[in-house]
């Protein structure tokens, strides 16, 4: 059944109109909580539009009622999963790939851990999403009720009033729409995780989720949907197979484009000029490595005690430590950047070196359980 | 594992985090939804939750430990006991405005007008129809859409929020001038950032507010949480810093002290602290008062922007210790 894609969506209308795309994936959360194959699931509670915090449950009315991931509140779920227990959690590719990494690194146990993921065009900051609907269409953000990004269009879905919706590309000339990391993120579907989710390839007068079964655990989660009549399906047609595919490979194009424009701001005769002048700014608050998904060092983390003091020559040795840690290792989740507080460009930094170490060893980290190259080199490896 | 939306209490612009409470204890996390910091922090909110991990204060009386109720009752029969006219309450701004207010209500009903936020000196050197540009709260983005930004006598690393503001703003093509004390400036159209605190030449603080015309925003930066709060509710009127220093103050009543003016308080007759931690200043005190960490208060402060923010707690023991002094039959 791995590597089978279905159209599926969740019996219980109430679901099927709450979830997202029909409600596959809270049906599939239930059934695993009911049927014993998980214990807890890590969902987010939602404050607002724009805020959400993250939180275990195993009371499946929680999970009923839960919200989907929200756009403009973005986190990254992998430094919440607990340890020793059975737990499913909606992932992002890039959560997913960061509870790869993490699970490598020993965090937790990668078979405890159920990742249903769910494609991703992308997430965006919450401060300036709340100012462009005010700037970019003069509404108040309290009447936002949802948020969506479907075929290139940013949509502010309202209860009262009609949707806002402005395309992608407009939103982000004005310096609002998607974080950065995300613009050139080209993972668009967790296929490193379980289950891929999403409404990519789903005809548009369905209300349903494009499901492609990844592992033995994704299949699992299925059972349990199907075994407790939670769920309703189809075979994915190769129109729609295909049809995924374009959007994937679209999104992808653009990503890859996007890269090339933010990598390409580099003098390459000068590269360490503009690490220096980015790197002079750092504070040294911490913040990037504690955010870190891929990160698990403690208090007494090399580049927290070599960073100390005057151990340094123009660029710290803290930010020094953490390019060679990272290089084989980041993710380009985002969340670095999204907290420094003064604005370096540090996913971007830490993916020119990522990426280079991709094209040259072909390790791309996050997508499976091999360790990083340069924690256990290989034989006859330069 | 619950999450408090909260505020940091290192300096006036108050960024919003996360208090995160588990069986590992408590932390911070990230709340980039906070309009003020978007998320991001300075190496004080990242450490936020080693201070709140700290021993909490106890009620004690000459340094041993005693009942609340008997620490509030030794606390105003000594305050009853003292000269008004030689005695203060000092609150430095670490206090929300529902504690800084039931404060200075009960210095009222002690017939003790000696009260002060640190800053009495001044304010009280700014003419009265000025004082409001003292706490006017600025947007931060608006720093970022400035086309001329001068920084007197001010320090940017002090307040590390305010440095991607200005980096923004000089990306946007603004002219950044840093002034110095008494270097002649062109504020025409600019905006203005120096800082208010405790240190502050008061004429300095004068001048650029006289020099200030109607075109010029001005943005007084202030190092603890809630001056601006603690100003506004007028919570000045006495130099007690120096008065202190002069032994012309002998009692004093001090809310919530900030580290860094312990020297001040080794010859006073009578130290009575209402803290939230075990700090040098209240191994000193005749009398200690704990009140609930920041987090857990109820209750509001001012930020740099002006928004009245709640701090993110359900405790209004802060505010009630100084009611319970003074009306205990309330209580």
């Amino acid at each position: 059944m791995t590597g089978q894609s279905y159209l599926a969506w969740a019996k219980d209308p109430e679901i099927r109109k709450r979830g997202g795309s029909g409600g596959f994936v809270t049906a599939a959360l239930i059934a695993g909580l009911k049927e014993g194959i998980i214990d807890e699931v890590l969902l987010v509670r939602r404050i607002d539009q724009f805020e959400s915090v993250p939180y275990l449950t195993h009371d499946p009315e929680e999970v009923k009622s839960a919200s989907s991931p929200q756009l403009a509140a973005p986190l990254n779920l992998s430094s919440y999963i607990p340890r020793g227990v059975k737990v499913a959690v909606t992932t992002k590719p890039c959560d997913a790939r960061a509870i790869i990494e993490r699970a490598k690194r020993g965090r937790f146990e990668l078979e405890d851990v159920y990742m249903v993921g769910l494609n991703c065009g992308g997430t965006m900051p919450p401060v300036s999403t709340v100012e462009s609907v005010r700037n970019l269409f003069g509404v108040d953000p309290d009447t936002v009720t949802g948020i969506e990004i479907e075929r290139g269009e940013l949509i502010f879905k309202r209860d009262r009033g009609e949707d806002l919706t402005i395309s992608i590309d407009e939103a982000e000339k004005k310096g609002y729409g998607r974080r950065e990391s995300c613009k050139y993120c080209n993972t668009n579907i967790p296929e490193m995780a379980d289950l891929a989710c999403g409404n990519w390839g789903v005809p548009s007068d369905q209300r349903a989720t494009f499901v492609e079964i990844l592992s033995a655990k994704g299949e699992e989660l299925f059972e349990a949907a199907k075994k407790t009549s939670m769920i309703e399906f189809e075979d994915a047609t190769q129109e729609e197979l295909e049809k995924r595919l374009k959007i994937d490979r679209r999104m992808r194009e653009l990503a890859n484009r996007r890269w090339d424009e933010v990598a390409g701001v580099l003098d390459e005769r000068d590269r360490l000029a503009y690490y220096i002048n980015e790197f002079s700014r750092c504070i040294h608050c911490g913040s990037c490595k504690i955010v870190c998904p891929v990160c698990v060092c403690e208090a007494d983390a090399k580049c927290l005690d070599m960073g100390q003091g005057n151990n340094h020559y123009r660029i710290s040795l803290y930010n020094m430590i953490r390019l060679f840690h990272l290089m084989d290792s980041c993710i380009g989740c985002g969340q670095c950047e999204d907290v420094c507080p003064v604005d370096i460009p540090l996913t971007m930094i830490h993916q020119r070196f990522e990426r280079r170490m991709e094209e040259m060893i072909g390790y791309r980290p996050g997508f499976d359980l091999q360790k990083p190259p340069l924690q256990k080199p290989e034989e006859g490896m330069k | 594992m619950e999450f408090i939306p909260s505020i940091c209490p290192g300096c006036c612009i108050n960024c919003g985090l996360y208090i995160v409470r588990d069986e590992d204890g408590i932390r911070i996390d990230y709340r980039k939804s906070s309009s003020v910091n978007e998320g991001k922090l300075c190496r004080f909110g990242v450490e936020l939750g080693d201070l709140y991990s700290q021993e909490p204060l106890k009620a004690t009386v000459n340094g041993k430990e005693v009942d609340f109720n008997t620490a509030k009752k030794e606390a105003l029969k000594r305050l009853k006991k003292t000269d008004p006219r030689s005695t203060g309450f000092l609150a430095m701004g670490n206090s929300t405005n529902e504690e800084i207010r039931a404060f200075k209500k009960l210095a009222g009903e002690l017939g003790i007008q000696n009260i002060d936020c640190g800053l009495s000196k001044q304010i009280l050197n700014v003419p009265e129809a000025a004082r409001n540009y003292l706490t006017a709260g600025v947007p931060l983005r608006e720093i970022e859409q400035a086309e001329k930004i001068l920084l007197i006598s001010f320090n940017p690393e002090n307040y590390p929020l305010i440095i991607r503001r200005l980096l923004r703003a000089e990306r946007n093509g603004a002219e950044l001038l840093k002034v110095g004390s008494g270097e002649p400036y062109e504020g025409r159209g600019a905006i203005i950032v120096s800082e208010l605190a405790p240190t502050s030449d008061p004429a300095s603080i004068r001048q650029i507010i006289e020099e200030a015309d109607d075109t010029a925003t001005i943005l007084f930066m202030k190092p603890y949480a809630n001056l601006n709060g603690a100003v506004r509710l007028g919570f000045y009127g006495f130099d007690l810093i120096e008065a202190i220093r002069s032994d012309e103050i002998k009692s004093l009543f001090l809310l919530d002290p900030p580290p860094g003016y312990e020297d001040m308080f080794h010859d006073l007759e009578l130290l009575v602290v209402q803290s939230d931690h075990e700090s040098e200043v209240t191994g000193m005190a005749d009398i200690t008062l704990p009140s609930p960490r920041f987090f857990e208060r109820r209750g509001t402060v001012v930020n740099v922007e002006g928004d009245v923010l709640p701090v993110g707690g359900d405790s209004e023991a802060g505010v009630e210790i100084p009611s319970k002094i003074i009306f205990p039959e309330n209580h």
